[in-house]
């Protein structure tokens, strides 16, 4: 059976609809056959018209009418020419006077794609098939045609698709090229620097000590931004190519407190945490999970002094929320919305000992985002800043039990 | 008589090589720099070494390539290669780590990581 929608056999089916038509009119059971194939003319979706060998219209089907926005009355009687954007609307009664002239079928019998107008003055691409046909000796052409805009629409589409996505790969080229180029050497400037601290070439005075320390904190910092940079704009431009899993967000939760706590041990702060265990799952690629609390739980701890460090989870079954909380030193009310944005941090003198790269609260937070998450804060300057993070949970079961 | 373990370094860049090279050779190890994937491995037709430090990135080969060709060699069998890059951990462990190589160390490393891996595998 052929489809006829197949776009396979196009040709085929215009064939076969035209021959239907001229069976209809040539037909000596005309009036026996005439019900059914007027509902045939009637519900088919592409147009068809004839016209006569002066390119006037002389019957259309239904189709023709929704197709280009003309009554009947309004069809009849014109020229073909009406439903033709220029240049064939000028040059349709050429195109007849010829093919009468000399036989020659350049139109006649293919299928072609063209342009047509609407009523309103619309231009659509058309699948046009042009036959013809003879009624009591006299010449008449047919015409079938279908609109073919959404296939035109899903192919501009496509292409769209594929440029952006080119768009983006160049992008990330780019970018990965770059950040190649510019940690190779910074990587010697550091390891160089680090052969010289450890005076593996021999003894170094304090100031010599003094100045190698101020290059790789440098270089450290740099190398800080080199990555937040890269990272920031890798995250949205390369998403769907990130391997997604089911995480629990409290044991990846506990591994970021984990690692961190000889850090905040240093500086003698206590990370209390009420962590509620259970199915808080989410669809997510785990890394990226573990950088969101790993960035909010390092951030507490650079910016504390004294106190602790407060961790909760809970979760109900649609979202999870955690809370990051800490007694350092606290974000003005004016600058509050400025820390998510890249580099603001730096500018609006947010971090006194000047050891940000400025990147890490936006990579955070369009990290979160793209779980379709939401990031918050409230601080008070010298008491301390609360982070929440709210991300809703995957409803999916879980493909392994939790430990 | 020579006793130093021998290590080859297949590294493009110079910069980086200078650093390893001072390094291992403070530390005692005998040292020998290839830069490309082909002159390693012809390097190795002739003398084999105690260790390998394989650059994944370089200018005519990928290191894994480099690797697997020389796992092919029986002779090669017991000689551990690391792989050195400066991609993630994360991508490197997925990557290479169940193939041709031994360990991986990703740059910038410091001098006592480095250390670290290098007298794991020789003493």
């Amino acid at each position: 059976m052929s489809c006829p929608f197949s776009p396979m056999k196009p040709l085929n089916f215009w064939k076969k609809i035209a021959n239907n038509v001229l069976c209809f009119f040539n037909n000596k059971n005309y009036s026996k056959d005439k019900t059914h194939l007027e509902a045939i003319l009637r519900t088919t979706i592409d147009s068809i018209i004839t016209i006569n060998e002066y390119g006037i219209i002389q019957s259309c089907n239904f189709a023709t009418i929704k197709m280009f926005g003309y009554s009947e009355k309004e069809l009849i009687g014109q020229n073909i020419n009406i439903l033709q954007p220029e240049p064939f609307h000028a040059e349709h009664d050429t195109y007849i006077k010829n093919y009468l002239k000399t036989g020659i079928k350049t139109i006649l019998d293919t299928r072609r794609e063209t342009i047509a107008i609407k009523k309103t003055g619309e231009p659509f691409p058309i699948d046009l098939f042009v036959t013809e046909m003879f009624i009591k000796n006299q010449r008449f052409f047919l015409g079938i045609i279908r609109d073919v805009s959404e296939r035109r629409d899903s192919l501009l589409a496509m292409e769209k698709n594929l440029r952006t996505e080119l768009e983006l790969k160049s992008k990330d080229d780019f970018l990965t090229m770059m950040s190649h180029e510019l940690r190779t050497p910074l990587h010697s400037i550091m390891g160089f620097t680090q052969y010289l601290l450890e005076e593996l070439d021999g003894p170094i005075n304090d100031l010599q000590r003094g100045s190698l320390n101020q290059i790789s904190i440098s270089g450290q910092h740099l190398l800080g931004l080199i990555n937040g940079l890269l990272e920031l704009s890798k995250i949205q431009a390369h998403q769907e190519s990130v391997k997604t899993e089911i995480c629990n967000l409290a044991a990846i939760l506990e591994t970021a407190i984990d690692s961190l706590t000889p850090l905040a041990q240093q500086k003698n702060l206590l990370i209390k945490k009420t962590i509620t265990y259970g199915h808080c799952n989410i669809k997510a690629n785990n890394p990226q999970i573990y950088q969101i609390f790993l960035n909010l739980l390092s951030n507490a701890i650079k910016f504390t002094d004294h106190g602790y460090i407060m961790v909760c989870l809970s979760f109900d079954q649609l979202k999870a929320k955690i809370t990051i909380q800490d007694t350092g030193i606290g974000i003005d009310q004016s600058q509050l919305a400025k820390i998510f944005i890249p580099f603001e941090y730096i500018f609006s003198n947010l971090d006194p000992k000047g050891t940000s790269t400025g990147l890490g609260l936006a990579i955070t937070r369009k990290l979160i985002e793209i779980y379709n998450g939401k990031l918050t804060v409230t601080s008070k300057k010298g008491e301390g800043s609360t982070f929440t993070i709210e991300l809703p949970l995957s409803i999916e079961p879980a493909f392994s039990k939790d430990t | 008589m020579e006793n130093k373990p021998f290590i080859l370094i297949v590294e493009d860049t110079k910069t980086h090589s200078d650093l390893v090279i001072k390094i291992l050779t403070h530390f005692g190890y005998k040292t020998i720099l290839k830069e490309t994937g082909k002159d390693a491995i012809d390097f190795c037709e002739k003398e084999l070494p105690n260790l390998v430090l394989l650059d994944i990135s370089l200018p005519d080969m990928n290191g894994a390539e480099v690797a697997a060709i020389f796992k092919k060699k029986p002779s090669f069998s017991n000689i551990p290669i690391i792989a050195v890059s400066v991609h993630s951990k994360a991508s490197i462990q997925e990557t290479f780590v169940c193939q041709s190589f031994d360990d991986y160390i990703s740059k910038p490393f410091t001098i006592q990581e480095l250390m670290d891996k290098v007298r794991h595998y020789l003493g």
